[in-house]
C-alpha cells in the first residue's frame, strides 16, 4: 500500500507512531523535521505519486477543529470538521483532494489526544447539537487497521451525547466498529455512485456490493448508518441511478437510516484547474463546466429537473425528512 | 564497498538543506546521504556520503518533476577503505557489480517518463493549428486546452477535420471548437 514511511522527529517515539513503524518495518523509515518538507514541496506530481504513495507520520499543530464548509453535511446548529489524515488511499477522479494537495502521500497525524482535547473544548463551549465530520480531507475508515482512528474517537465521542461524529467512508474496514457496542452518536456514512461511475472513476475503492455488505452489517449490529449519493454524475444509462437506489435500499432498512443525501460534482475553481492540469486526458474533467461563486460544476442545462427526478425516485424508498441535498 | 543504495534523503552538510528523492517501491536498498564539501573521512552518520547529490538534486528538480529525479549511490569508500585509497581502476568494477540495480532503476524511470509524456503531450493538431493561424498568448493557451479536451472526449477525428478546415482567423476557429465542445459530452452519452 505504501512505498515508505516518513516520520517527523517529534513523533518518532509516540506510541502510535511506534506501532505503525513496527507494522511497516520492511519499508524505509525516513525522518524529517516537519511533514510539510515532503508534503508541500514544489514540483511534485500528484498523479505520479499516486502510483507509489508514502505514509507520513506527523503531529498536527495549530487549530485542529474547523468550521465545516457551507453546504457540507446535514443540518446542525454547529458543524465542524477535523482531519486526522490528509489524503486518501483511494483514487477517485472527481475528488477535490487531488487538486488541493501537491502530494499524493498520506499524512497521518498521530496526536489524537490533542485532537480530542480540542473537540472536547468545542463541545464544552458550544451550544445545542454539534456535528463533527471526520472524512473531509480523507476517508474516515480506509486506514483503520493502521490508524486505529475509530477505535480511539468513537469511544471518545460516546462521552458526549450532545455531539455527533460522522465517519464518511467508502471503505469496508469495519472490524473495529463491530468489536464495539454501537454508539448512537456515531454515524457511518457510506458514499455511492452508479455502478458505471464507480468502475470508471473510483480506483482502488471496494465494489458497491462490498460496501453495501459492510454497511448492512453495521446497520444489523445497531450502528446508525447513512447513505451519501455523491457525487451525482450523469450516466449513459438513464436507469442507472434508479438501479442504484433500488439496490441500496433493498439491502438496508430505510426506516433505520440516519440520513440520505445527494450532491453534485463540485470543486473549488482553483482545485479544478490543478486537477485538470494533472489529468488533461480525463473525459470527466474535459466536459463542459460552469463556475459560480468560485465553484466548478458540470454543465447540465436541465440540471434542476434531473435532480428533482432523482429525488422523486429516492423518495419512493426513504422519508423526505431524512434527506438533504448538499449545496453547490 | 561497492554496495548500491537508492537515496531517500539528501542532507547538504554545510547549508543544512534537505531533499527527499522519491521512494518508488523498487526492491533496492535505500538510505540517507550527506553531501559534503570536502572528502569525508569520519563517516559519523549512518548514511552514505558524497560531494554532488545535493547540488545535482536541486538543479534537476528545477528542470523536471521531483518524482522523476532519483539518486543512486555506489559506495566507493568507507572508514575501513578511506577515500585516499580508492583505486580509479576499480571504479568500473564497482559499477559492474550494480549493473542489474542500475538497469532496473533506469527501466523504471523510462517507464515513468514515458507515462508522463503520454499524459501531458499536446495533441499534434495543436502545433498544426499554431502554424496555420495567428494566436494571441491567451488564445494560444486556450487552444491547448481545447485540443486536449477534444482528445480526452474521444473526438480526435473531429479535431483533425477542424485542422483541415478553413477559418477566417484564429477567433473563428476557436468559436467553432467551442461550439463543438459544448455538444453532448461523450459519444453516446447524454447529460441526464
Amino acid at each position: 500500500m505504501f512505498s515508505a514511511v516518513y516520520v517527523e522527529s517529534e513523533v518518532r517515539d509516540h506510541p502510535r507512531a511506534q506501532a505503525i513503524l513496527e507494522r511497516y518495518r520492511d519499508l524505509a523509515h525516513i525522518e524529517c523535521e516537519r511533514f510539510g518538507q515532503i508534503f508541500n514541496r514544489k514540483a511534485q506530481n500528484f498523479r505520479m505519486q499516486k502510483q507509489y504513495p508514502a505514509l507520513i507520520l506527523a503531529r498536527k499543530h495549530g487549530r485542529k477543529v474547523l468550521p465545516a464548509p457551507a453546504g457540507y453535511g446535514f443540518e446542525a446548529e454547529q458543524s465542524h470538521y477535523f482531519s486526522h489524515m490528509l489524503n486518501c488511499i483511494y483514487d477517485c477522479r472527481y475528488c477535490f483532494l487531488q487538486g488541493m494537495y501537491r502530494s499524493a502521500h498520506c499524512v497521518l497525524f498521530v496526536n489524537y489526544e490533542e485532537f480530542a482535547a480540542s473537540i472536547g473544548q468545542n463541545i464544552a463551549t458550544g451550544e445545542g447539537k454539534q456535528v463533527f465530520y471526520s472524512g473531509y480531507d480523507c476517508d474516515s475508515l480506509a486506514l483503520e487497521p493502521v490508524s486505529g482512528f475509530a477505535e480511539f474517537f468513537v469511544p471518545f465521542f460516546a462521552q458526549f451525547p450532545q455531539a455527533v461524529l460522522e465517519l464518511r467512508t467508502k471503505s469496508t474496514q469495519i472490524s473495529s466498529l463491530l468489536q464495539m457496542a454501537p454508539s448512537p452518536n456515531c454515524i457511518v456514512a457510506m458514499s455511492f455512485t452508479t455502478e458505471a461511475a464507480a468502475k470508471r472513476w473510483e480506483q482502488d475503492v471496494p465494489s458497491i456490493e462490498k460496501r453495501l455488505k459492510a454497511l448492512a452489517r453495521l446497520q444489523d449490529a445497531g450502528w446508525p448508518v447513512a447513505v451519501r449519493f455523491e457525487p451525482l454524475l450523469p450516466d449513459p444509462d438513464p436507469n442507472a441511478h434508479a438501479a442504484l437506489f433500488d439496490r441500496v435500499f433493498s439491502r438496508l432498512d430505510p426506516d433505520r437510516l440516519h440520513s440520505t443525501s445527494t450532491g453534485l460534482f463540485r470543486m473549488p475553481a482553483d482545485y479544478f484547474r490543478n486537477t485538470l492540469k494533472l489529468y488533461p486526458d480525463e473525459p470527466l474533467l474535459a466536459r463542459e463546466t460552469q463556475t459560480r461563486n468560485g465553484v466548478v460544476t458540470l454543465q447540465q442545462p436541465d440540471r434542476e429537473a434531473w435532480l428533482a427526478n432523482l429525488e422523486t425516485m429516492l423518495f419512493r424508498h426513504i422519508d423526505p425528512a431524512s434527506y438533504y441535498r448538499c449545496a453547490d | 564497498m561497492g554496495s548500491g543504495f537508492l537515496i531517500d534523503r539528501i542532507e547538504h552538510r554545510r547549508t543544512g538543506e534537505c531533499h527527499w528523492p522519491p521512494v518508488p517501491g523498487l526492491n533496492l536498498p535505500g538510505c540517507g546521504l550527506v553531501t559534503v564539501d570536502e572528502p569525508e573521512s569520519a563517516y559519523l552518520k549512518d548514511a552514505a556520503y558524497d560531494m554532488e547529490a545535493a547540488g545535482f538534486y536541486a538543479a534537476a528538480a528545477g528542470l523536471a518533476t521531483t518524482d522523476l529525479v532519483y539518486v543512486f549511490k555506489i559506495v566507493s569508500d568507507n572508514r575501513e577503505n578511506p577515500v585516499g585509497e580508492v583505486d580509479p581502476q576499480q571504479v568500473p568494477e564497482l559499477f559492474r557489480r550494480q549493473e542489474s540495480a542500475i538497469r532496473e532503476l533506469v527501466g523504471h524511470l523510462r517507464a515513468r517518463s514515458a507515462a508522463f509524456t503520454d499524459w501531458y503531450d499536446m495533441p499534434a493538431e495543436y502545433e498544426l493549428l499554431l502554424r496555420k493561424y495567428r494566436f494571441s498568448a491567451t488564445r494560444r493557451a486556450a487552444l491547448g486546452q481545447y485540443c486536449r479536451r477534444f482528445r480526452a472526449l474521444g473526438r480526435q477525428r473531429r479535431l483533425s477535420e477542424l485542422v483541415q478546415g478553413r477559418f477566417r482567423d484564429a477567433g473563428s476557429l476557436m468559436s467553432a471548437m467551442r461550439l463543438e465542445l459544448a455538444r453532448a459530452d461523450e459519444p453516446g452519452e447524454v447529460s441526464r
